[in-house]
């Protein structure tokens, strides 16, 4: 049962955890993920 | 065309319908089963199928539609006989398909999953094949099978063409009877959708719902490197659809257990076809098979089938003789579609492993002749040192995926936004507190540790890697079953989404193309669209159409070119041009090319006067040959200076000025050469990053091994007696250790960069260009150069692309007026090794010398870029006749 409701709290803490993996993942490969968009707005 | 398609269409109906039987005879009655055990056979037979009139000599399709024709002739009196597709049976199957009702998020997933699909048949229609190594070994093996109607080991430089080809022969499959490529990527597509599939029946056996394991396997099939490699034509995803589907059969027995519906020796026959598949296909399969071993025993353990087992083979737990018949004829073709490039490897190179060397115990058993060579990747024996590195330069650089996704996968893993953001929290959630899915993480790791201890450190082995991100959808997938509060798993379910769009968005153009370029090949015919289009990379810069353009259509085209160039363009599209390889030890090459009534050569690399094919750009130092290198180019000519004495093991101080007149070398202080025949500016291409311990376009690098300290870079060139000073006393005062305090640069006007090491790779100058290690490199505190205060160095492995980059900043590239000087401490002094510079390198010396003779002789006239003719004889007046 503890362990249980354990689960649900580190749960609850994924999310944030998730967004700050998604900056730092942002920072090093996010020009290269969007430069197609990018390319087409400069146009 | 239309004799083609159906020809196509009734070798392919013949293959669906034997699928269909194998398949009545195998399935589980469990759809998400059934699903990749159907995809498995289907990709096995057409293989098969295709294999068996390649080494008979007869692929040709009359021959195969004439078999198929029998066959399905066969099969319909059979179906007739049994009634197998009775009313009932194909109502009940449209019911099914038609009455399924989709939920809101049904219809989100369906309409996820039409999307990638349709980017995926986007590039299969418009796109011809791209990438490098597909180019240069992959798809010549198929033209050339095609050609001449057999599966024979080709004569080509490229040595990688004898690796094991099984799924080139699946490919073959795609374009054998239509005699065009244009359908050829569909092959690593299926191989996809086998992949995909399987990831959702593991997510299934895993007790998640139809929604969360097609969420899962969707997760899974938008992973960017996965993704692009549905079309890519190589082989890689093959081998990891084969693993994965092992993988579905086995997590399926680890958690249900043995049953009456997919019973142990079923099981055990579909593992030894995959596994033996993949072999066929890539000899790493045996390097990620720990994985799945682990698996076997873990699931037997857990049902207590061990006994069970081994007694499979026991007469009273054998299938009906029908049944056997065809599980013994399974296993046999299965076998031989492995076995068949091992053995012929070793008839024809005394070395099934070859082109890699196979030790054991670090005992030679078998020898290529080949140096070990990190494009081949094998390094033919286990080691825990590549183990650590390759783990250690996964997770501390490759992970992060710092470049643009493309097939290479170059010093990147590609497993995109989701894997990174939300798996790696989702596996280790998964290994913390989720006692099965825990097991099945243990597997994948173990694949993946196994696979990097087998293979050089080096940048280009992502790509063997694409069987292991399912484990980060799979874990995700696992992790949301188990939360229970709405309003937890739903933003992370969103939020998931919202990282497989980024995914898809990165894809969408995976650096080929520009927007013109793409607009060009939309506008061609399709089955004029070709490989050697100019836009396409590696194409030469249409250096291959123009080949066609001047070569007539029924001219055997003779080719000599390097280990690792790409060939397979110049076979056209329609796979109409013959190639015939000139090897470098034909001497008389005129003779020769008469002899066998070529009359045209393809030979890039040559520049007439010996030169660099594509210059040298930008500036940079180094080693070679037990002396002092620079390289630069000015005025579109490039400069290579060899100068002083560097020896092994010992620091050096090596400097370069260049004053827009003069160059001069300096080793350890001293003027070591004065050059004045250049003038001007130098000059930069592409952009290149000033890098230290490799050049800045490492393809595949001439890595620096040793020490390297006190790297300057100045913009102005320095007199010998300032040269003197930085040498014996570093540039005084370097005081920055954060962003907060620069140096002071009162003495030393034009100080660009200065990396003294002591404090990690900063730019202790206050210009802010920070060195960022990529790959492996080793800072060591207290081995510096021999300088008061200079405590810090860094070490290189010699590894291509584990170097300091610096950035490429403009301040970096100084055209008129530079300084570069570094303290080295090199291991060897023998090979070419580059130290510091931004510099831009796209050529390589040509080798042949004879053919270089031929064009100095006149016997060979150049027509066009690359291509050369055969000078006038009586016999070959018309080719003379027509060169410009």
């Amino acid at each position: 049962m503890h362990l249980n409701r354990l689960k649900q709290i580190v749960g609850f803490m994924i999310l944030p955890i998730n967004l700050c993996l998604f900056y730092v993942y942002f920072t090093k490969q996010a020009k290269f993920s969007f430069e197609f968009i990018l390319s087409l707005l400069r146009r | 065309m239309i004799l083609k398609l159906t020809m196509m269409g009734v070798c392919n109906l013949f293959i669906l319908g034997l699928t269909g039987y194998i398949f009545r005879c195998l399935r589980t009655k469990t759809f998400h089963l059934d699903l990749p055990i159907f995809g498995f056979l289907w990709i096995f037979n057409a293989t098969f199928f295709t294999f068996l009139f390649g080494v008979v000599g007869a692929l040709k399709p009359a021959f195969m539609t004439l078999v198929s024709l029998i066959g399905l002739c066969v099969m319909a009196v059979h179906v007739y006989r049994q009634r197998l597709l009775s009313a009932a049976t194909r109502t009940a199957f449209f019911n099914r398909v038609m009455g399924t009702k989709l939920s809101v998020v049904g219809w989100f997933l369906a309409a996820a999953a039409v999307l990638q699909l349709g980017r995926i048949a986007f590039h299969v229609w418009y796109i011809p094949p791209y990438v490098h190594d597909t180019l240069t070994y992959h798809l010549p093996n198929v033209a050339e099978w095609v050609q001449n109607a057999r599966i024979h080991a080709i004569s080509t430089p490229v040595i990688r063409s004898n690796w094991p080809a099984a799924f080139e022969v699946f490919e073959t499959w795609f374009v054998v009877f239509l005699h065009h490529d244009l359908l050829i990527q569909l092959g690593s597509a299926v191989c996809y959708l086998l992949a995909v599939a399987s990831v959702y029946a593991i997510g299934r056996a895993l007790g998640m719902g139809t929604h969360l394991a097609a969420g899962v396997a969707l997760l899974f099939a938008y992973t960017p490197s996965v993704a692009i490699h549905a079309t890519s034509c190589k082989n890689d995803l093959a081998a990891a659809a084969f693993y994965l589907f092992s993988m579905a059969v086995l997590v399926d027995l680890w958690r249900n257990g043995d049953n009456a519906n997919f019973p142990l020796n079923r099981r055990l026959l579909l593992l030894a076809m995959a596994f033996t598949f993949g072999v066929g296909t890539k000899a790493y399969t045996v390097f990620i098979a720990p994985g799945l071993i682990l698996l076997v025993i873990l699931a037997l353990c857990k049902h207590r089938l061990l006994r069970a087992s081994i007694s499979v083979l026991h007469p009273r737990n054998l299938p009906s003789k029908r049944l056997l018949l065809l599980y013994a004829s399974l296993l046999l073709s299965s076998g031989i579609l492995a076995c068949y490039w091992y053995v012929r490897n070793y008839l024809v190179f005394d070395n099934p492993f070859y082109p890699a060397d196979f030790r054991l115990f670090g005992h030679l058993i078998f020898g290529s002749g080949n140096p070990p060579n990190p494009a081949i990747s094998a390094q033919s024996s286990f080691s825990l040192h590549s183990m650590w590195q390759n783990t250690r330069h996964l997770v501390s650089f490759k992970i992060f995926d710092q470049l643009r996704y493309y097939a290479d996968l170059h010093r990147i893993t590609g497993w995109g936004w989701f894997c990174f953001a939300c798996g790696i929290s989702s596996v280790i959630y998964g290994a913390v507190f989720e006692k099965e899915v825990r097991a099945l993480i243990f597997c994948f790791f173990l694949s993946l540790l196994s696979m990097l201890g087998w293979i050089f450190v080096d940048d280009w082995h992502g790509r063997f890697l694409h069987f292991f991100p399912p484990i980060f959808a799979i874990a995700f997938g696992a992790m949301l079953m188990h939360l229970r509060i709405r309003w937890v798993w739903a933003p992370l379910s969103v939020f998931a989404a919202i990282c497989s769009l980024c995914n898809f968005v990165a894809v969408l153009n995976v650096g080929v193309f520009d927007k013109g370029s793409m607009k060009h090949l939309m506008n061609t015919p399709p089955l004029e669209r070709s490989a050697s289009h100019r836009s396409i990379r590696w194409s030469a810069g249409g250096a291959y159409q123009r080949v066609h353009n001047r070569v007539p259509k029924d001219e055997v085209i003779g080719y000599n070119v390097g280990k690792n160039h790409v060939i397979y363009p110049l076979y056209d599209s329609d796979l109409s041009r013959r190639l015939h390889y000139i090897p470098n030890s034909i001497e008389n090459v005129r003779d020769y090319m008469i002899s066998e009534g070529i009359h045209y050569l393809y030979a890039p690399e040559t520049g007439e006067r010996g030169a660099w094919a594509d210059p040298y750009v930008g500036h940079q130092i180094g080693i070679r040959n037990g002396r002092m290198a620079t390289w630069f180019n000015v005025q579109s000519v490039n400069r290579e200076y060899d100068s002083g004495t560097i020896r092994a093991d010992e620091w050096t101080h090596l400097a370069f000025t260049f004053n827009g007149r003069e160059t001069a070398s300096y080793v350890n202080g001293e003027a070591a050469a004065k050059h004045t025949d250049r003038r001007g500016k130098i000059e930069f291409r592409e952009n290149p990053h000033f890098v230290i311990g490799d050049r800045s376009n490492a393809v595949p690098g001439e890595p620096f091994k040793g020490l390297v300290d006190e790297v300057t870079l100045f913009n102005r060139a320095l007199r010998q007696q300032e040269i003197e000073a930085v040498m014996n006393r570093g540039v005084f005062p370097a005081v920055r250790i954060d962003n907060t305090s620069a140096v002071n640069s009162a003495n030393f006007d034009g100080l660009v960069a200065y990396y003294r090491f002591d404090q990690g790779t900063i730019d202790v100058s206050g210009n802010s260009h920070d060195g960022k290690i990529a790959g492996v490199v080793e800072l060591v505190p207290d081995d510096g150069a021999p300088i008061p205060n200079g405590n810090g160095c860094v070490r290189f492995l010699g590894r291509p692309g584990m170097v300091v980059d610096c950035g490429n900043a403009p301040e970096l590239r100084i055209a008129q007026n530079l300084t570069l000087m570094a303290w080295v401490k090199a291991e060897t002094v023998g090979p070419t090794q580059f130290v510091a510079g931004a510099a831009y390198a796209g050529g390589k010396w040509y080798k042949n010398s004879h053919i270089r003779n031929a064009i100095r002789n006149g016997e060979l006239t150049k027509l066009t870029e690359h291509l050369y003719a055969l000078k006038s004889t009586e016999t070959n007046r018309r080719f003379y006749d027509s060169t410009d």
